[in-house]
């Protein structure tokens, strides 16, 4: 009852700030603005480029058109220097030179010298436009066939990997793990911002003075408790918020910005626009909202007991601003451990360090997730669930931890914070 | 009312407080004294429960005293703490719900004590818009406004003008006549003075004096007495015989003196007046009774040395 007062104050000192509202508003933006960006800017940019093609054996200017899309080429038959390139007048329209010699057809070699940066999805497309004539070429010269025949002999093998206990369901491993890494990070990036609110408002209770009054009413783990529930309400109702904002955005992005791109997607011939489509595809139709969504709520929870408790025993114990400072960065580098530790296993799934770091409290929380995303395999569920129960075993020893050193530091001024200190409150 | 038996506590090396056993009185404001560092925060934070003692024990109204009796303790600490971006309706319905009070008491008591403090037209502003002074009734009315039977208030004058201060001790006299027992920790010896029943100082961990006002003064009243003449200083200092020392003189006009004089053996402050009336011109004479601060300071500089 009085856990749940302290909560409610809490949660309503949260609720009623400005930064609260902004956040809420600001961050489905930040979100929405990077999906778009990842969506439309990534691959099919528009960049429009004028490239000089040096064909002296005329290889290329026999069948190339001039004009491909965003990309403009305009022939010669003479070598250019790339010097003269870099630093001839006449030459400064061109925003790169394509160098095509004669060896060409036989050691498929070419070279493309950019004068700006050229996006990844316009040099493959550079590069898909000088194969298809080279193939043309090739298949006249090497072959009695039509170009057309020609492709259906050349058309490469498109290799899926499927799930053999799902085999219906198309399987993305990169798009889902990185899915996974996504709502994983989203974990900690939450539980940094509201662990930071947890211990500022530690500490400003400890240095004006309230805790005294309210330790002469309950006891030092009933604010504590109230504290962290309270301010981890308000974490929960900001995440709710976000995922509101952006499945509302995503909803007009769907409707408004993005119908046309994403009946594209069988547009195979681009691999920018391949991928892009993917995102979308994933972000519309493959993520199960339904099922991430309440592991995401648990996860969550447990890892912001977790490190909640820590960042309220930092608060309660520091002596300075700066002890606290300096106590933050061991914090910090475990939230990145954390965020690395999802790369990590990303690459290396069945690694025997994946297994220890899913069963690790402080970076089990993205390897839950990446794990969820991709799917927990039958054989898997009891680690998954041991992974679960560690994590809450672990929150509440540190809860316990943390409880001691708010009885133990909160009244206590006039030092300099060290570990010996720190741990000697929570752990005696 | 309340019992301390034997209480000791320790940080680390420090002794705080050093088998200390002190009773106060249920109807009686008693005034806990004693030089910084001296064991009284400690103290005060042990009857709260807020610390723990390593030995003995504390008893209230005959109970031994636990989480339960809490409610029955207001504690206004020294440094003030509150929401301060929380109303003071707001602050004081929180306070309420922490101590389970029921929603109509939270707010017939808030409005008898903030009529009573002059306070009910800032009921609804925040407590960072109120003054030093404002913010200390409000924090007062949180220390008594659930009733309690004791009320531990430590420097509670502090930030109050002089008016405030006159209302403060108006407040605590009704306070006990209604019965509450009040601990009154603070370094004014004037406040005190005037408006406590019983003295408690502690020094180093432990009760040095513990009695009434009036026995200390007792206790502490030397056979000093101020002489007040006109004349010669030099003159009245040789009229003195050896049954008398002369242990200050104070210039307070010209030749107007202020003398004080320790009686010694059998001597009578009869003997002096005539004995002096003959060399100086005699204008009064009074016995020269000290101060709490003169006390205060006379016990807790002797435990120094």
């Amino acid at each position: 009852m009085q856990t749940w007062t302290i909560a409610i104050r809490e949660f309503k000192e949260r609720v009623q700030s400005r930064y609260f509202a902004l956040m809420a508003l600001m961050g489905p933006v930040l979100v929405l603005f990077s999906l778009y960006s990842m969506f439309s800017l990534s691959g099919d940019d528009q960049q429009k480029l004028k490239i000089l093609v040096v064909d002296p054996a005329n290889i290329m200017n026999q069948i190339m058109t001039g004009k491909q899309g965003q990309i403009n080429y305009t022939f010669i038959d003479e070598y250019v220097e790339v010097e003269d390139f870099a630093e001839k007048e006449i030459y400064q329209e061109f925003d790169a030179l394509l160098e095509v010699n004669e060896k060409v057809l036989t050691n498929n070699l070419a070279f493309l010298f950019q004068r700006v940066i050229i996006s990844p999805a316009l040099v493959t497309r550079i590069h898909r436009d000088m194969e298809k004539r080279l193939e043309i070429l090739k298949a006249d010269e090497f072959t009695t066939l039509d170009y057309q025949t020609f492709r259906r002999i050349m058309h490469a093998v498109k290799l899926e990997v499927r799930d053999a206990y799902r085999p219906s369901l198309k399987n993305n491993y990169y798009m889902a793990a990185y899915t996974g890494f996504f709502f994983g990070a989203l974990i900690l990036l939450f539980v940094f911002t509201f662990g930071m609110t947890i211990l500022r408002s530690s500490s400003k209770e400890k240095s004006n003075r309230v805790a005294e009054v309210m330790l002469s009413i309950i006891k030092p783990g009933q604010l504590l408790m109230g504290k962290i529930l309270g301010i981890g309400l308000s974490a929960l109702l900001q995440t709710v918020l976000w995922f509101l904002g952006i499945a509302l955005g995503l909803f007009i992005l769907r409707i408004t910005v993005f119908p046309d791109m994403f009946q594209a997607s069988n547009l195979l011939e681009n691999d920018g626009l391949y991928m892009n489509n993917s995102w979308v595809t994933l972000i519309y139709e493959k993520i199960n909202f339904m099922v991430m969504l309440p592991w995401f709520m648990l996860v969550f929870i447990l890892t912001y007991l977790f490190y909640g408790s820590i960042f309220a025993a930092l608060g309660a114990a520091q002596g300075s601003e700066s002890d606290g400072q300096k106590f933050l960065i061991p914090i910090f580098l475990l939230l990145l451990l954390a965020l690395f530790s999802g790369y990590f296993i990303i690459e290396n799934p069945q690694s025997a360090m994946s297994s220890f770091l899913s069963q690790f409290p402080v970076t089990a929380p993205m390897i839950l997730m990446i794990k969820l995303a991709l799917g927990i395999e039958d054989k898997d569920i009891w680690t998954f669930i041991s992974s679960l129960l560690i994590m809450a075993v672990a929150a509440w020893g540190f809860l316990i931890f943390a409880s001691r050193v708010y009885r133990k530091a909160l009244l206590t001024n006039g030092y300099r914070l060290n570990w010996r200190r720190f741990l000697g409150w929570g752990i005696k | 009312m309340l019992e301390i038996k034997n209480i000791t506590k320790r940080f680390g090396d420090h002794i705080a407080l050093n088998n200390l056993s002190a009773t106060f009185e249920k109807g009686k404001i008693h005034a806990l004294l004693g030089p910084n560092g001296a064991g009284k925060t400690t103290l005060i934070r042990l009857i709260n429960q807020i610390y723990e003692p390593d030995h003995g024990s504390i008893y209230i109204n005959g109970q031994y005293l636990d989480r339960k009796h809490l409610n029955s303790i207001g504690y206004l600490p020294e440094e003030r703490g509150m929401y301060t971006t929380m109303t003071v309706y707001g602050f004081l319905m929180f306070l309420g719900n922490l101590r389970r009070m029921e929603k109509k008491i939270i707010v017939q008591q808030m409005q008898d004590w903030l009529e009573k403090l002059d306070m009910q037209d800032w009921k609804n502003n925040r407590i960072d818009e109120l003054s030093k002074g404002m913010a200390q009734k409000i924090q007062f009315i949180a220390t008594v406004f659930h009733n309690p039977d004791l009320l531990i208030l430590d420097e509670p004058f502090s930030g109050f003008d002089p008016t405030n201060v006159q209302l403060m001790r108006d407040v605590l006299r009704e306070l006990k006549s209604a019965g509450k027992t009040i601990i009154l920790s603070t370094h004014n010896m004037n406040n005190a003075e005037t408006i406590s029943d019983h003295i408690t100082l502690i020094n180093q961990g432990k009760i040095i004096l513990d009695s009434n006002y009036t026995a200390i003064k007792k206790e502490f009243s030397r056979e000093i007495y101020a002489v007040q003449f006109e004349g010669n200083m030099l003159s009245f200092a040789n009229a003195l015989w050896t049954g008398y020392d002369l242990i200050d003189s104070k210039q307070i006009g010209p030749n107007q003196f202020i003398a004080k004089i320790k009686i010694l053996n059998d001597s009578t402050i009869g003997e002096l007046v005539k004995t002096i009336m003959t060399e100086v011109e005699f204008e009064g004479v009074w016995q020269d009774t000290p101060n709490m601060e003169a006390i205060f300071i006379q016990l807790t500089q002797s435990k120094k040395a």
